[in-house]
């Protein structure tokens, strides 16, 4: 695993092979591609759990989960995610979802609602995604956060 | 997680290929079939009878041996979807339409995690839904009762198919009820199926599988296996592969079982590609059958097609189905294990699925007989590389394991002798990297610690330059990462 985030990293993210799903090949090219634009990865591989999400996530105060899945059992695995989250004190970090998140490919805006709106996550990506889309994304998130989170001191002092 | 087949006696047995005695493989036993409620239908004596009703050659290591003996070249697809009535449509149109050799059942990852609770409950979802919701066959909450009925439903054999370190229960129900092979063994599935269980832990879960298929031996019924040594789904050597199907070769016939099918994969450059498939055959057969003595010992090579990331156009996958089956046949393998032409798409129609096989049956139709075989020097140098590199890594290996090839498997990946990129475990030291050169062919950018023969790393490596020198650019991980998509782009290399 890696270290977390020095202060002058783009940002932290923790990411994961969600539930039974070994297909790590995709997350570890993300990985990469995270890193060289200058985020910090905590890693935690295939088979992981929601729960090892939030712990790692809550451990390296991070801004971001991307969240993997191919195997086609999404559905099984990433309902309850967000609600974890807010129960341990961390319900507005980014969720991101890719690989490919179910069985077959049904159309996708259909796809993309259920994922976002029904189960909480920021944003989630059509199988064949490059990283580049994902980062360039993740970069705008956090800025937008950033700022509001600035926005906020400001005005409380 | 079913703590009946998860936990292990307090005191770990010693690392070691010696034959499980009757007493260990009991009480193992007791506690695989207490793992789930459908354990209790399995018998033994009754099972085996079972398989003797059967035609000769509904039985897979007998089709197999049968291939081999009249030069058929086999064909068996991937498939398993969640229920009963489903999955039985499903083999019975690869049989009858698709005229699918042996016929598979794939199960479910709920299932190869032991989450029998989930996977009973997606199952009747998905029968109150009519939908499939599991990605594959969850055979154990079938039980032998249902898995029968897909066995019943054609007149081919069955193989399952299962990635996992626990494969214990799903192979006591799926030989219960007439399947007669199993994909295996437990380095591929350390490698790529898990992240933290250790090699000693898989190997003593397949031993027992192994032990099983021993016991069955004993009452005249063959089990077979088809062995998948230590591919991955990037590029990579078929020389590992090669080394690897050897120890798990030599771990199973250690418990008794007898019917190997060792895979070759398509990596994309012809000559290689053919070279691998003679040179994992007549290594196999070195180790297994002349070191190691096991004269009995049926060895057959299938053809697993490219295993990453496939265009998501079926009709640029027919491309790569077909170029697949020249290679094949070209390389004298003895069978062809199929992914569809949806595999970029999703679980696989049983429509695409079927047009796949008819789609090899017609190239091993046409060049049937030809002997053309694409000889000469390029395939001659690589077949003799890659004979003398897997015997470099095999007996560096078996030295470290002094002779045992389980503890040659537990040391030899320790000591990153034995390694592969993209391993989902972290028992793979991931050290191993790996690029095509100018013309595709596999090469080592970095072997690691893997003991590849100086002659081999020396011609590897001017391989790889000369791909820099041509298009002006070092290989880099970049080029690792395109060289990972390029095949579903439509080529090899293009730089
Ligand atoms: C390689 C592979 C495997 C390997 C995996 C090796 C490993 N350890 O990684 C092995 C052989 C082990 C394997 C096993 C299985 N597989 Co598989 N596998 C594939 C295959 C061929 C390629 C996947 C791949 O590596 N792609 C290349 C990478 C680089 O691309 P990627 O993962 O899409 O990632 C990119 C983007 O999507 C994105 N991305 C990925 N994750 C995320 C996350 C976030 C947050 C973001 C922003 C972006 C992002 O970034 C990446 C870089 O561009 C696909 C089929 C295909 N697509 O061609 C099937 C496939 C994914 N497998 C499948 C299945 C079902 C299985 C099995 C259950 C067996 C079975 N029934 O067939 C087992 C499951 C085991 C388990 N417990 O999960 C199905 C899934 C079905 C579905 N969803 O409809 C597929 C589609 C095949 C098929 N057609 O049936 N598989």
């Amino acid at each position: 695993m890696s270290t977390p985030a020095p202060s002058a990293s783009k940002g932290t993210v923790v990411t994961g092979v969600i539930g039974d799903d070994v297909h790590v090949i995709g997350i570890r090219i993300m990985e990469y591609a995270l890193r060289r634009s200058g985020f910090a990865v905590v890693s935690l591989g295939p088979l992981a759990s929601q729960k090892e999400f939030v712990e790692a996530a809550i451990e390296t105060a991070a801004d971001a989960l991307f969240v993997s899945s191919l195997n086609g059992h999404a559905e099984l695995h990433l309902p309850g995610l967000r609600g974890a989250c807010v129960e341990a004190g961390i319900g507005d970090i980014l969720i991101y979802a890719g690989g490919q998140l179910t069985i077959r490919q049904p159309e996708w805006s259909g796809v993309e609602r259920r994922f976002t709106q029904g189960m909480g996550l920021d944003r989630v990506y059509p199988p064949g995604t490059s990283p580049d889309v994902p980062i360039r994304d993740l970069a705008a998130d956090i800025a937008a956060r950033r700022r509001r989170a600035g926005a906020a001191a400001e005005a409380s002092e | 997680m079913s703590a009946a087949t998860r936990s292990r006696p307090a005191a770990a047995p010693p690392v070691t290929a010696g034959r499980w005695d009757d007493a260990r493989f009991e009480a193992e036993r007791a506690r695989v079939l207490a793992g789930w409620r459908t354990g209790a239908e399995v018998d033994l004596a009754e099972a085996a009878a079972l398989h003797k009703r059967r035609p000769a050659l509904a039985n897979v290591p007998r089709k197999r041996a049968w291939g081999r003996e009249t030069g058929t070249v086999l064909i068996q697809p991937y498939g398993g979807v969640t229920t009963l009535a489903g999955h039985t449509e499903l083999v019975r149109h690869l049989a009858e339409v698709g005229e699918a050799d042996i016929v598979p059942t794939t199960v479910d990852s709920q299932t190869r995690n032991l989450k029998y609770a989930s996977a009973e409950e997606a199952l009747r979802a998905s029968e109150r839904q009519g939908k499939e919701l599991l990605n594959g066959f969850p055979i154990v909450n079938h039980g032998v009762r249902g898995a029968r009925q897909v066995v019943e439903a054609v007149e081919v054999p069955v193989e399952l198919r299962i990635g996992t370190v626990v494969p214990q229960l799903a192979c006591e129900i799926a030989f219960a009820a007439g399947m007669s092979s199993v994909t295996a063994g437990p380095i591929y599935y350390t490698a790529h199926y898990s992240r933290d269980t250790g090699f000693a832990e898989t190997i003593a879960n397949w031993q027992y599988v192994f032990r099983l298929i021993g016991r069955y031996a004993e009452l005249g019924v063959p089990i077979g296996l088809q062995i998948h040594g230590i591919g991955t789904s990037t590029p990579f050597p078929n020389t590992l592969l090669g080394a690897a199907a050897v120890l798990e070769t030599l771990i199973a016939a250690a418990q008794g079982a007898r019917s190997f099918a060792v895979d070759a994969r398509l990596m994309g450059n012809l000559a290689q590609d053919i070279a691998g498939v003679r040179a994992i055959r007549e290594i196999v057969e070195e180790y297994v059958v002349r070191r190691f003595g096991y004269a009995d010992a049926a060895i057959t090579i299938d053809r697993k097609s490219w295993g990453g990331k496939y265009p998501e156009d079926t009709a640029r996958a027919f491309g790569i189905v077909c170029y697949n089956a020249v290679s094949g046949v070209l390389a004298g393998a003895d069978e062809f294990i199929a992914n569809s032409v949806q595999e970029g798409v999703g679980i696989p129609l049983k429509e695409a699925n079927a047009d796949t096989l008819k789609a090899i049956r017609q190239v091993v139709g046409v060049m049937r007989g030809q002997r053309a075989a694409l000889a000469g020097e390029e395939v001659e140098t690589e077949v003799e590389h890659m004979k003398a590199e897997m015997r470099a890594i095999l007996d560096a290996a078996l030295d470290l394991g002094q002779g045992d090839p389980a503890l040659a498997t537990v040391r030899g990946f320790q000591a990153g002798l034995l390694d592969i990129p993209f391993a989902a475990s972290r028992h793979c030291r991931g050290e191993v990297m790996v690029a095509r050169d100018a013309a595709g062919a596999v090469r080592y950018l970095d072997p690691g610690r893997v003991p590849v023969p100086a002659a081999v790393l020396a011609r590897h490596r001017a391989c790889l330059e000369r791909r820099a020198a041509a298009r002006g650019r070092p290989i880099d991980y970049q080029t690792i990462v395109d060289d990972i998509f390029s095949i579903s782009r439509g080529f090899l290399v293009r730089d």
